[in-house]
């Protein structure tokens, strides 16, 4: 028939280089899953850094923000006092002029 | 047949190595494209965040701007009152103290002008203490037609001016100086500001 039976020896042999195949593929596998891992664990860390990054600088838009609306606000309080003290200034000279028109309403005489 | 399996055996794990070798770099291809994504989420992450405080800058601006607008216009306001109140206060301590004539001239003009609103023929007039004992010198030249005028006998507690009332007592007409100092307080504001605060 033609048919050579393979020898216990050739056998062995064969599933050595089997078993040996296996172990570089599993080898590899494992390498495979380790570059995975190390790679997802680098990308959370860059993630995690970038929020923190991100939170320090809205603290500094936030603060600097804040900082120049203090800056206007006192501003706007600075022109309103010279505005009172403009008022007050106004009334000072014309309290009489005032005080005399309510009198001749009272009175319903000119003074 | 041994080199036979030899050979084959050699194939074999050539080409298990080389599979290897695909398979360790397809995974660092798809390592290096996590990193990227990652990079370029943290990239988002950042920008986001800088939207969101510049978001918030703006309102915080916008709230400090408002407050603050809104505390000095309210100081501004306060101060004004104050101010025009002073006049009336002012107004009213020189009231106490009008000289005699100006004073016999105002309650004259004041009676004259408001007894005939009271609709009666027989009006009382009611002053202080101190125009009591001295009515008749302010009541002399009054000029009322159709009005029986009468000083009444209890005093009223006033710096001056009188209250008219019936003889019933059912209508009263309040012309002391601190009612028509409350009544020129309200519709006079306006123009004692104006006045005031003139430049």
């Amino acid at each position: 028939m033609g048919v050579r039976l393979l020898s216990l020896e050739t056998l062995k042999k064969i599933r050595e280089i089997e078993e040996e195949a296996k172990k570089t593929i599993d080898g590899a596998e494992a390498k495979v899953q380790e570059i995975i891992r190390k790679a997802e664990k680098e990308a959370e860390k860059i993630k995690a850094k970038s929020v923190e990054e991100g939170k320090k600088e809205a603290e500094k838009i936030v603060e600097e923000a804040r900082k120049a609306v203090e800056e206007k606000a006192k501003k706007i309080e600075a022109e309103a006092e010279s505005q009172i003290k403009s008022l007050r200034e106004k009334a000072s000279a014309n309290m009489d002029k005032a005080v005399e028109r309510i009198i001749e309403e009272v009175l319903g005489v000119k003074p | 047949m041994s080199q036979v399996v030899a050979k084959l055996g050699d194939e074999i794990l050539e080409e298990a190595r080389a599979e290897a070798q695909r398979r360790i770099a397809k995974a660092e291809e798809e390592a290096k494209k996590i990193i990227e994504e990652a990079k370029a989420r943290a990239k988002e992450i950042v920008e986001e965040e800088k939207a969101k405080a510049e978001e918030e800058a703006k309102l915080l601006e916008r709230r400090i701007l408002s407050e603050t607008r809104r505390k000095v216009s309210m100081k501004i306001l306060e101060e004004k009152n104050r101010l025009i109140r002073e006049a009336f206060r002012e107004a009213y301590e020189k009231l106490k103290n009008v000289k005699n004539n100006l004073y016999a001239k105002s309650i004259l003009h004041l009676i004259e002008a408001s007894a005939p609103t009271i609709g009666s023929e027989t009006v009382e007039v009611r002053f202080n203490r101190k125009d009591m004992e001295r009515a008749n010198k302010l009541l002399k030249g009054v000029k009322l037609s159709n009005v029986k005028l009468t000083v009444g006998k209890e005093p009223i507690e006033t710096i001056g001016g009188f209250v008219l009332t019936t003889s019933d007592g059912r209508i009263r007409i309040d012309q002391t100086f601190e009612a028509r100092l409350q009544y020129a307080e309200k519709f006079l504001k306006k123009e004692i500001a104006k006045i005031l605060f003139a430049e």
